[in-house]
């Protein structure tokens, strides 16, 4: 080959003298990247409805502590889906993570793995999937083994508008307790989300970061127009009178608006009393005492966490 | 008893006021009180209210701030009359509670969006009007806060803003270039009507996602909840929607679409505007203390700038808190003032207090060339080296004497 050169373009012999001191070696070609099929090639071939209900290959990434998916995240928005994902009898474990492991930046999120999905004839849907928060109840919808006799119609004015007041004045109060409160900030939240960074500074930091961006969420929810300034104590009063509503909703049904079995805004509510009634002892001495103890004051949405707790969580 | 007064941002649109929850307390106080008993004070003051936010209620010297409290404290104060929510049931209090939230959440980002982010609307008419009520210095800050906040409100709808945004610019495109006839073709401009089509539907769509369950609820009834007599809720309604519904705005989506779409809302919030925003309310100039002034909006400034300029950024449990942040931040401001003062001070002292020096210019003749030199000395040290005599280079070391040989480095 080399002899096909011109002399000019041919390497200098001390050079070609020096490369021939090394063996040229041809490594082999890589393989492709694992994918799930190349890793678990018996649930392909096999018929898949055995392998599914064995394994769980659905994983939900949220803030939580272990793997087990009876094991309750501390994070309200993860904690709403593994209770509706449990509700639905769904398998899935979930993964301890972070917001930087998600796509939309957002916990939480899932991985579907494809052979637990039971349209996976096609190859086109033999990927995993990602599914964030946002299309969560959809796909939950879609792959549920069994339909829901939840059939509230979460198009109906008195859903929305009771969910606005669980997403505003419990968020908000759910906020000001855990994150602006300096006391529980230092005691309970920063250690629980920064369990995996025991450095020094960077737990401060990121609890003050926490913070921040809690201040700025109670800003823009919209309880005020203009330049309100709200204060802790009337957000506080907010979320009992919110409290008060969902309990006279809830009156002495099972679930709420009546449902033959627990929805979505079943999992909305009990992601906050959940954790408010598990967090009400370490909030002693804080201003977030009040709050848990109005909640203990109403004895149907106690009830109601109880029943999911005891149900789907023990 | 003096008339309670209801203090609100100014009148504007026919209306009233600007602002939706003034409208909603106005509607509600002319629902649930005789007329006699309150007056309309358009004192555009926010510091008045101890939320810091109008609408505000003073009763002698009693101030209620925001919609909520109004009612609270209108409801707990005078007969069961007062109660516009007196007839509902347990779970139509609930429902109120609710759909409260709901209101806000929802028709406040289309409210803001309408009046002030929509650039040709604020451009035109809501920036203009604020000039109208606000003297010389307050209207550059007052407007441009509301602005802030309702950018911050629609911040979720950035994409239909910037479609909003490229559909007004597009008129302007044209008057540009002279070759504009022959670049606007048909076909392109066909184009440009379907963006503007796409637009109006998704505006379209973000008011029918508030506005259905809302119109589903009133479903041919009188008011939001049935019965004979307005609720709460539909005095929140009235505030937020006549927003939308009355204003002549240049960009006038929220209006066509409303009257294209909704007519079922538009009668109802018509006769509720009717009965309970009429035009011959009482009003009264504010007193000179809740006035806004100059002074009074200096102080208020300053009192907030530690806040807004987000070196204090928090939420204190009362709003006390507010009060005692700010008066935290200006006394760590006064004693770093202090301390730097004092520090200045003791330096200034000793550099006065010690022994002046002298400069001493050298004058020397290098190479055909007058080369000056400064050097600075204590006055001692030169009486030292002078009386030491033979002792030149020891002074030499002392002083930092500059040699004009060495400079020229011959």
């Amino acid at each position: 080959m080399a002899s096909s050169f011109p002399d000019a373009l041919r390497a200098p012999t001390f050079i070609r003298r020096l490369f021939s001191q090394f063996p040229l070696v041809t490594h082999p070609v890589d393989p492709h990247p694992l994918t799930v099929d190349d890793f678990q090639p018996s649930s392909s071939s096999t018929s898949s409805s055995s392998s599914s209900s064995s394994k769980c290959e659905n994983t939900l990434y949220s803030f939580t502590t272990c793997a087990d998916s009876k094991t309750a995240s501390f994070n309200p928005a993860c904690l709403k889906w593994q209770t509706y994902l449990r509700i639905r009898s769904i398998p899935f474990k979930t993964q301890p993570s972070n917001n930087h492991a998600s796509p939309s930046g957002a916990l939480p999120f899932m991985i579907v793995s494809p052979s637990s999905s039971s349209s996976s004839s096609s190859s086109s849907e033999r990927k995993s999937q990602t599914i964030p928060s946002g299309k969560l109840a959809r796909w939950i919808d879609e792959h549920a083994t069994i339909g829901s006799v939840n059939t509230v119609d979460t198009d109906g004015g008195d859903y929305r508008a009771f969910l606005s007041l669980v997403e505003g004045a419990v968020r908000d109060a759910w906020l000001y307790a855990l994150y602006i409160d300096p006391t529980n900030l230092a005691n309970l939240t920063v250690p629980k989300y920064t369990s995996t960074v025991p450095l020094w500074p960077i737990p401060h930091l990121q609890g003050a970061q926490m913070r921040q961006a809690a201040i700025n969420s109670i800003r823009t929810s919209s309880s005020s127009s203009k330049t309100a300034t709200p204060s802790g104590t009337e957000i506080y009063d907010k979320a009992a009178e919110a409290f008060s509503a969902l309990s006279t909703l809830l009156a002495g049904d099972t679930w709420f608006f009546g449902a033959a079995e627990a929805g979505v805004f079943d999992a909305e509510v009990f992601a906050y009393t959940h954790l408010l009634l598990t967090v009400g002892d370490g909030m002693k001495g804080s201003s977030g005492e009040g709050l848990v103890s109005s909640l203990r004051g109403f004895e149907n949405l106690c009830g109601h966490e109880e029943r999911i707790r005891r149900r789907w969580f023990s | 008893m003096s008339p309670i007064e209801l203090h609100v941002w100014n009148r504007a649109f026919g209306l009233p006021s600007l602002d939706p929850e003034c409208l909603a307390a106005i509607a509600f106080l002319s629902s649930a009180i005789p007329q006699d008993l309150w007056v309309l004070v358009e004192s555009n003051n926010s510091s008045v209210s101890p939320n810091g936010s109008l609408p505000a209620l003073k009763n002698g010297s009693q101030w209620v701030g925001g919609f909520d409290a109004i009612v609270l404290y209108i409801t707990s104060q005078g007969s069961e009359d007062y109660d516009i929510d007196g007839n509902l049931s347990q779970s139509q209090r609930a429902q109120a509670v609710a759909y409260r939230s709901f209101i806000r959440k929802t028709f406040l980002p289309i409210v803001s969006l309408s009046l002030y982010v929509t650039s040709k609307n604020w451009v035109n008419v809501t920036r203009p009007l604020y000039s109208t009520f606000l003297k010389f210095p307050i209207q550059y800050e007052i407007p441009h806060t509301h602005h802030a906040r309702a950018t911050a409100l629609t911040a979720h709808l950035t994409s239909l803003i910037r479609d909003i945004a490229a559909e007004e610019s597009r008129p302007l495109q044209p008057v540009s270039t002279a070759f504009a006839s022959i670049t606007t073709t048909a076909d392109k401009s066909k184009s440009q009507e379907k963006e503007t089509i796409a637009t109006r539907v998704r505006l379209r769509n973000l008011l029918a996602d508030s506005l259905d369950p809302i119109q589903e609820k009133l479903a041919r009834q009188n008011y939001f909840f049935g019965g004979t007599s307005p609720t709460t809720i539909d005095c929140l309604l009235v505030g937020y929607l006549s927003l939308l519904l009355y204003p002549d705005l240049s960009s006038p989506w929220a209006k066509e679409i409303l009257q294209q779409e909704f007519s079922s809302i538009v009668s109802y919030i018509d006769r509720l505007r009717h009965a309970y925003l009429p035009s011959n309310l009482p009003y009264k100039a504010p007193d000179a203390n809740d006035e806004l002034t100059f002074g009074s909006w200096a102080k208020r400034t300053i009192e907030n700038s530690p806040q807004s300029w987000g070196l204090r950024d928090d939420i204190p449990l009362n709003q006390e808190g507010y009060k005692a942040q700010s008066t935290s931040f200006w006394v760590a401001v006064q004693g770093i003032i202090g301390l730097v003062a004092t520090a200045g001070s003791v330096l200034a002292y000793k550099a006065l207090t010690t022994e002046g020096k002298v400069d001493v210019e050298l004058k020397e003749e290098v190479a055909g060339k007058e080369v000056y030199s400064t050097v600075r000395g204590g006055v001692g040290d030169a009486v030292e080296s002078g009386g030491g005599g033979g002792s030149t280079g020891a002074a030499e070391g002392r002083l930092p004497i500059f040699r004009a040989e060495d400079m020229l480095g011959i």
